[in-house]
């Protein structure tokens, strides 16, 4: 399933603040606020876990440039960054995003959650589901060299014509 | 969210105006609570801690699990640290996600960082959120409410230069019509011809020479070195030793030598004896004719029978001519009797292995 961020961009009617070499930054055609932008990689990604470490460190700084950028630019008074990973996060379509939402007096979205008491043994018992996770990142995976590409002059035995595969030839070769 | 502590002693504005930009930071960071957190004053669930954050267990969550990821370092906005922490945030951040999938065993999460009290800041420190989510859990407040878009172009045309600054890249001088994937392919860049390298302290290369040479100008004013200084011998030579002094010498020492030498050159001795010294013993040739009525009969043997370049020997006669130069003569006569007794050494040795081989085999 091609996502729409992935034909916009084909099209060319994605407006696109942005460009690199994997990310792309564009202004969302179904703005929460004026300037909400979102930073994609230009792959196709679902989910987080999908994501490479490197990745998703680089759009993470793209997106604070972002949201500097519309609070300069725009006027904003604050913004927000949110990332919705999964459907029950809320996330809308199969191409994972990090939105930058400038905010202004009297937006509409108000992202204030009630909090929840919770009682001393939920909280325990979190604490030793999550922590022996937790304990595990560390390392991250880094961004791997472009590959040199090599030319050869010498063909593919496997792609030539049976008369010119000299594989073949030697075959009907009489000794 | 998280009720302060009360402040005992407030500064005045006038205290705040005259205090240095590190006292304020002093007193920033003792209003903070985060920053006690960080230190360990005040008790708190870590689940992670790296070397620039520390992740705690919100006291009120929005939902169980709900994780704070806090800097060390006090900073209040997300612009004001630093791009490789933020990468490093955002790696540690999505690690966090998947322990809260594995561990919890939640279906999604939400990440929320809030810049701003406009945003939803509630704390001068920052922190970014962690949100685990399960489906029918209540949540509606991170769905968002999209509108229709206004004016995209223009907002496009404010944000982008400005991006790009940030960023430190040119903007494209491309149009929005543009389709950007069919941008030209760059020409390629044809590299030099490598230049001939020479190291540092070493004179350039001088182009080669023509394959044929003009002639030599001739010189004037500057004469060939004399030939007869290029003749002498150079004076650290040793001075060459006169042989023909050391023969006399030796001569007057030894007069077998004299007899020997004269022997070969074909000089008849004046005694009649024969100048060759040859011990009789060692003869076993037949007892010799007498050498007045034989004289003629070896000339009369017929030819098949007769050796006419050799000379019969005869111990009375003259010594048959040799034209062999002196030093040489000298050497075969010793040489013949050394190695036959070299010869006999192997032999033996030989012998002796091969009985030894046949006692081993047969017995």
């Amino acid at each position: 399933m091609i996502s729409f961020i992935e034909q916009g961009y084909k099209e060319g009617t994605l407006p696109i603040v942005y460009e690199e070499d994997e990310i792309i930054v564009f202004l969302d055609p179904k703005p929460v606020s004026p300037g909400h932008m979102v930073v994609a990689p230009k792959q196709k990604y679902t989910i987080l876990e999908e994501i490479p470490d490197w990745l998703m460190g680089r759009m993470g700084e793209i997106a604070n440039k972002a949201s500097t950028a519309a609070f300069e630019t725009m006027g904003a008074k604050g913004t927000n960054i949110i990332v919705h990973n999964g459907i029950p996060a809320g996330q809308d379509n199969n191409h994972f995003v990090i939105n930058v939402i400038p905010r202004f007096d009297n937006d509409g979205q108000d992202l204030f959650w009630a909090p929840k008491q919770l009682s001393e043994e939920e909280m325990s018992t979190i604490e030793l589901s999550l922590k022996p996770q937790t304990d595990i990142v560390g390392e991250f995976e880094k961004k791997k060299p472009k590959d040199i590409p090599i030319e050869d002059d010498i063909p593919d035995p496997e792609e030539l014509d049976e008369g010119e595969n000299y594989m073949l030839k030697q075959l009907d070769r009489i000794p | 969210m998280e009720g302060q502590p009360a402040q005992p002693q407030q500064p005045t504005a006038e205290e705040l105006a005259q205090m240095s930009p590190e006292q304020i930071k002093e007193l920033q960071m003792k209003n903070c609570i985060f920053c006690h957190i960080v230190k360990g004053n005040v008790q708190s669930k870590k689940m992670f801690e790296d070397d620039r954050l520390i992740g705690v267990l919100d006291i009120n969550p929005a939902n169980p699990g709900h994780l704070l990821l806090i800097s060390k370092e006090h900073y209040m906005v997300l612009p004001q640290m630093p791009d490789p922490d933020i990468n490093h945030l955002f790696m540690v951040a999505k690690g966090i996600s998947h322990a809260m999938l594995k561990g919890l065993k939640a279906q999604g999460t939400n990440i929320f960082i809030a810049n701003g009290a406009q945003a939803g800041q509630k704390a001068p420190h920052f922190m970014m959120h962690i949100i685990p989510r399960k489906d029918g859990d209540g949540l509606q407040c991170f769905n968002l409410n999209r509108k229709s878009a206004k004016d995209l172009l223009k907002m496009k045309e404010t944000i982008q230069p400005k991006l790009y600054a940030l960023l430190g890249k040119t903007p494209p001088q491309d149009s929005v019509e543009s389709i950007p994937h069919e941008k030209p392919i760059e020409d390629l860049d044809i590299p030099e011809p490598p230049k001939p390298f020479r190291k540092e302290g070493f004179p350039p290369l001088e182009p080669p020479p023509d394959p044929i040479p003009p002639p030599p100008a001739e010189i004037e004013g500057i004469d060939p070195p004399p030939l007869q200084a290029a003749m002498e011998p150079p004076p650290d030579l040793p001075d060459v030793p006169d042989f023909d002094e050391i023969a006399a010498h030796l001569e007057q020492e030894n007069p077998l030598r004299r007899q020997m030498k004269d022997s070969l050159t074909g000089k008849k001795d004046k005694s009649g004896k024969a100048s060759i010294p040859v011990l009789e013993e060692e003869l076993e040739l037949p007892p010799p004719p007498e050498p007045e009525t034989e004289d003629a009969e070896p000339e009369e043997l017929p030819e098949h029978l007769s050796a006419p370049e050799h000379e019969q020997f005869v111990p009375q006669k003259a010594a048959p001519k040799m034209a062999v130069p002196k030093k040489k003569a000298v050497k075969t006569k010793k040489k013949p009797k050394i190695p036959p007794k070299k010869k006999a050494v192997p032999k033996k040795d030989e012998s002796a292995n091969l009985d030894d081989i046949a006692q081993v085999l047969f017995g």
